[in-house]
């Protein structure tokens, strides 16, 4: 297993690479200049002197990608390009255009605000969907399946902006449950997380259970529930322990995946409910046209989404033995 | 048999027997949980709650540059002068300094220079902090403010290491400012003990501050944040050393509240200065003041409110669910909730009114224009036919449709370009201004285009707008500007484009006609007038110029205009630069921003003031009265919670019957 892990590694140097590039050419390129830029973050009335002022302090002064100005190899150095991908792969973010605080240092403070939302969310999603679909398979071809299928069905197809909006109004303004928004670190900030985790685990729970329920009514007609059944064991007992079991890797998958997310956040749920963690520094970020900031968590989600393809591979082992990683 | 089935039926099913005390575990937090959204154990008292969107990046009073910090920074420094908080137009008062200033003109072999002296209050001392020893004298880490430490503000916004946004504007008017700034650029440090020639502090309560030339805007400048007192101990405690951060995140200054918390995207906290100098709240205002309950509070001591709770907040849905939870004091008025609060009249709906809800209105000192570009060969020039076609598309605009449809009639419609409650706004009308389509008709046959038609071609006259109005809501603006214009008989070309190419268009004068706006920086007539003078034309100069608007006599009057003290020559003199600009039609102004705000029934001296930013010292609050209100609606309705458990926990009870009956 450990050269296949070795060897996915691998593959996913050049998805960085290419991740890389892809910013820059956003984030530099297509911006249109170094003017443009500090027009965008500096705002439309700042006057020219205080613009070319800024520009020098960034760096941004530098030719794009080959300084004919530099000589030998300072002039693939002395380049926005150069300075882009040494600073990305040496993990030096820089300082916040906006505020010009150190970005590692606000990412890592910021992370676990989104971790105390993101981790009970997953939590509890994974929970109720498996609660669910294990009770849509004990009640299959009954009318409440019915009834539950067609309201998963339903819960998909409300986005996620509906949640957010009318789950604030329910919860928040009808029934007066909930602070409507705001966050103190836990313990003492449960009550604020309360709401976006309750929202965040219901806008994913329709497609969850269906999915779900899938797979346990795949592995209910297999031999070993029959044999199960043969054997006298109850149903609730086959599909809790037996079933819920061998479902695991088409479960796993799905939850492994969405790890990215957990360390990132989500950015409408945090904006929304003014949790301060990394989704809603990114809508900031992307507010306050603040390059830096957005080029370091792209680049993030980008290697915390390869690190979750290769955990997924990994989980597969580990919930089932009989599979060999090569 | 049946009684064996539900006793393997429920004994058997672990997941069921788990989740009944889940489920009376969550129901229990969910009854503690609340609509509060403050901490619990703080009481309210005279608090006053509310919000702020844009999270403050510089709390540096020779840096932060913009409105939402203001609010902040204003509150905790104080500057020479400041705004009237009643009286309209605005009018500038002492605040640090004892007096108005004295202006005294300096003969000096190259020129004339004009001196500003001003003397300053004796009884006022910064917030207590430990960048200062403990004094003697004032019985805490105090001291009192000094001339010395204006000369220190004013060479931090000349230090090269410091981004002072206004820089290059009072470089080109204090004597050695410039000169303070190169003096540095070299140095690894800057060197405070290096002379500021144009700022000088003969005794401490002397400030004398040098210009080049007459520049009355000064005062204005005097009255912003940039030019507040900075005591030297700050300065250098402060240095980012030794964990002790910043003066950007540690403010010291002498206003009515400092800050006692900041968690970055969370909150803010201001307290009561207890220490503050004397000054009381207005005695007289504007008329009709009284009327609204203004002056209650005349002669009481400031500041009137304990604390300042001010949150995050960056969304407007959560804001204003929060403001009618009673958990905001005031709000502004968001486009979403706007039909839910004032009427097609422009009043109060009725429901707010039940809940105590006031409505208040204020006109921004802001302007939004259509500029032509004076270069262009068809739109632009001083030529009769150029003319006539600019005023015959300034008359067919109908602006009262386009607020009306597009900004919940928010705004006025602009006659000129001084925005109301600026000096020099006339008040009069522009006989080019608002849809007069026969009027507008007669124009552009004037200018050579009968029904639009150009006789070059046989064919409607094609004509530009570059615009950078590129999300799908704002194509319903597009369409109603095209509609407009081409009922002229000529063909608009809407030329959309991402603004970065848009900004490069304008900036290359590579346009007919765009579509901008100007919010003014102080309220004095030449931060509005200069946008049409001749040396700030973007081409050539990459001025703010946009319309490239070339008038010798406009720029003469606007030359002494700027030099002139408020009266009836200089009311008279912007008249003529306005009908200059209503004749040769560079712009056609369309609006000027209308801003609402609402506010509950215990906010008190409420008045909207968009130019000054202290406000909250003058305003309070009936803590009673919020509470009284947060209990009818912000209280928790707690029976759907059982009626939700009911309906969980019979899920399993369902789930039997239903399989009994499925198994037969």
């Amino acid at each position: 297993m450990g050269a296949y892990v070795i060897r996915r590694i691998l593959y996913a140097v050049p998805v960085i690479l290419g991740v890389l590039v892809l910013i820059f050419l956003l984030f530099f390129v297509y911006a249109g200049g170094a003017q443009n830029i500090a027009r965008q973050v500096l705002g439309e009335k700042v006057r020219k002197e205080a613009i070319e002022e800024w520009i020098a302090a960034k760096g941004l002064d530098k030719p794009l990608w080959y300084n004919p100005r530099a000589s030998g190899l300072g002039r693939f150095e002395e380049t926005l390009f150069y300075a882009h991908m040494h600073d990305m792969l040496t993990l030096n973010f820089g300082k916040s255009w906006r505020d010009g605080d150190d970005i590692l240092e606000k990412i890592l403070r910021r992370a676990p605000a989104s971790l105390s939302v993101a981790v009970p969310t997953f939590l509890a999603g994974l929970g109720a969907s498996v609660f669910f679909s294990l009770y849509l398979a004990f009640v299959r071809e009954t009318w409440i399946d019915r009834f539950g299928t067609v309201t998963c069905v339903a819960m998909m197809s409300l986005s996620i902006l509906i949640y957010i909006i009318a789950g604030q109004a329910l919860f928040a303004i009808v029934l007066r449950w909930f602070p409507v928004s705001g966050y103190r670190p836990l313990p003492l900030g449960g009550r604020f997380i309360a709401l976006p985790v309750l929202v965040g685990t219901l806008a994913g729970l329709g497609g969850a259970i269906r999915f779900g329920r899938t797979i346990m009514l795949e592995e209910i007609s297999r031999e070993y529930v029959r044999a199960a059944r043969a054997r006298g064991l109850s149903e609730s007992r086959i599909l809790g322990i037996h079933v819920l079991k061998n479902a695991m890797i088409p479960l796993l998958t799905s939850a492994v995946l969405s790890l990215p997310l957990l360390i990132l956040g989500s950015l409408l749920i945090e904006n929304f409910y003014g949790i301060p963690g990394l989704g809603s520094m990114g809508i900031e970020a992307i507010q306050a046209n603040d390059f830096m900031e957005l080029r370091a968590l792209t680049f993030i989600t980008a290697v915390l989404y390869q690190i979750g393809l290769i955990l997924t591979d990994i989980s597969y082992t580990l919930v089932d033995p009989r599979l060999r990683l090569r | 048999m049946k009684g064996k089935f539900a006793r393997r039926y429920f004994r058997s099913n672990p997941l069921f027997l788990l989740a009944v005390p889940l489920l009376f575990g969550v129901a229990g937090f969910l009854l503690s949980c609340g609509t509060n959204p403050y901490p619990r154990e703080e009481t309210s008292g005279h608090t006053y709650y509310t919000s702020y969107a844009d999270p403050p990046k510089h709390l540096d009073p020779a840096v932060s540059y913009y409105s939402y910090e203001a609010t902040i920074v204003d509150h905790i420094y104080e500057t020479l002068y400041q705004y009237h908080y009643l009286k309209r137009p605005y009018e500038l008062t002492p605040l640090l300094a004892e007096t108005m200033p004295k202006v005294i003109y300096v003969k000096y072999p190259d020129g004339d220079r004009v001196r500003y002296r001003i003397r300053i209050r004796d009884d006022v001392l910064y917030h207590e902090d430990p960048c200062f020893t403990v004094s003697k004298e004032w019985g805490g880490r105090t001291r009192a403010v000094r001339a010395a430490d204006f000369v220190t503000a004013f060479k931090r916004l000349a230090d090269p290491r410091v981004p002072c946004p206004i820089r290059p504007i009072l470089s080109g008017v204090i004597v050695g400012m410039k000169g303070f700034t190169e003096a540095n650029k070299d140095r690894a440090r800057t060197d405070y003990d290096l002379p500021l020639e144009g700022v000088q502090a003969p005794d401490s309560r002397t400030l004398e501050i040098e210009l080049l030339r007459p520049y009355p805007q000064i005062r204005y400048w005097l009255a912003m944040h940039f030019t507040s007192p900075i005591p030297q101990e700050a300065l250098e405690y402060y240095n980012g050393e030794e964990g002790r951060g910043t003066l950007d995140r540690h403010p010291v200054g002498t206003g009515p509240f400092r800050m006692t918390e900041w968690v970055r995207r969370q909150r803010i906290v201001l307290e009561k200065n207890s220490r503050y100098h004397e000054e009381c709240y207005p005695s007289e205002g504007e008329p009709g003041d009284e009327e609204a309950g203004l002056l209650r509070d005349a002669g009481k001591r400031l500041p009137l409110l304990d604390r300042i709770v001010l949150s995050y907040e960056v969304e407007s849905i959560p804001r204003w669910r929060k403001f009618l939870q009673g958990w905001y004091d005031a709000t502004g008025l968001a486009r979403e909730t706007f039909d839910q609060v004032v009427t097609k009249r422009g009043e109060l709906a009725a429901p707010m009114a039940v809940r105590g809800v006031r409505l208040h209105k204020a006109v921004e000192p802001a302007i939004y224009y259509f500029a032509f570009n004076m270069n262009d060969s068809v739109v632009g020039g001083s030529s009769r036919s150029a003319r006539k076609l600019r005023q015959a598309l300034s008359a067919v605009f109908d602006t009262e449709r386009f607020l009306r449809i597009f900004l919940n009639g928010r705004g006025i419609p602009a006659q000129e370009i001084v925005p109301p409650g600026i000096f020099g706004h006339q008040g009069d009308t522009n006989p080019f201004h608002g849809r007069n389509l026969a009027l507008a008709k007669r124009l552009i046959r004037e200018a050579g285009y009968p029904d639009g038609i150009d006789p070059a071609t046989g064919r409607p006259l094609v004509l530009t707008f570059d615009n950078a109005m590129n999300n799908a809501s704002s194509r319903p603006q597009l369409q109603f500007i095209k509609e407009q214009f081409e009922a002229l008989g000529i063909r608009l070309e809407l030329r959309t484009t991402d603004l970065n190419t848009f900004r490069s268009k304008v900036r290359a004068g590579n346009y007919q006609i765009i579509l901008s706006g100007w919010i003014l920086d102080y309220p004095d007539p030449e931060n509005v007038l200069f946008l049409l003078e001749g040396s700030q034309s973007t081409i050539p100069f990459g001025g703010e110029n946009r319309a490239n608007y070339r008038n010798a006599e406009y720029d003469r009057l606007y030359a002494k205009i700027a030099e002139m003290e408020n009266g009836e020559e200089r009311f008279r003199l912007i008249g003529r630069m306005t009908n200059l600009v209503r004749r040769d039609v560079p712009w056609i102004p369309i609006f000027f921003n209308e801003s609402y705000a609402l506010t509950h029934s215990w906010c008190r001296n409420f008045k909207m003031a968009p130019i000054l930013n202290n406000a909250l010292k003058y305003r309070d609050v009936d803590p009673e009265k919020r509470r009284a209100y947060q209990e009818k609606y912000a209280s928790p309705r707690r029976a759907p919670l059982f009626f939700l458990l009911v309906l969980l926990l019979a899920l399993p009870i369902a789930g039997y019957l239903s399989v009994k009956r499925r198994e037969g």
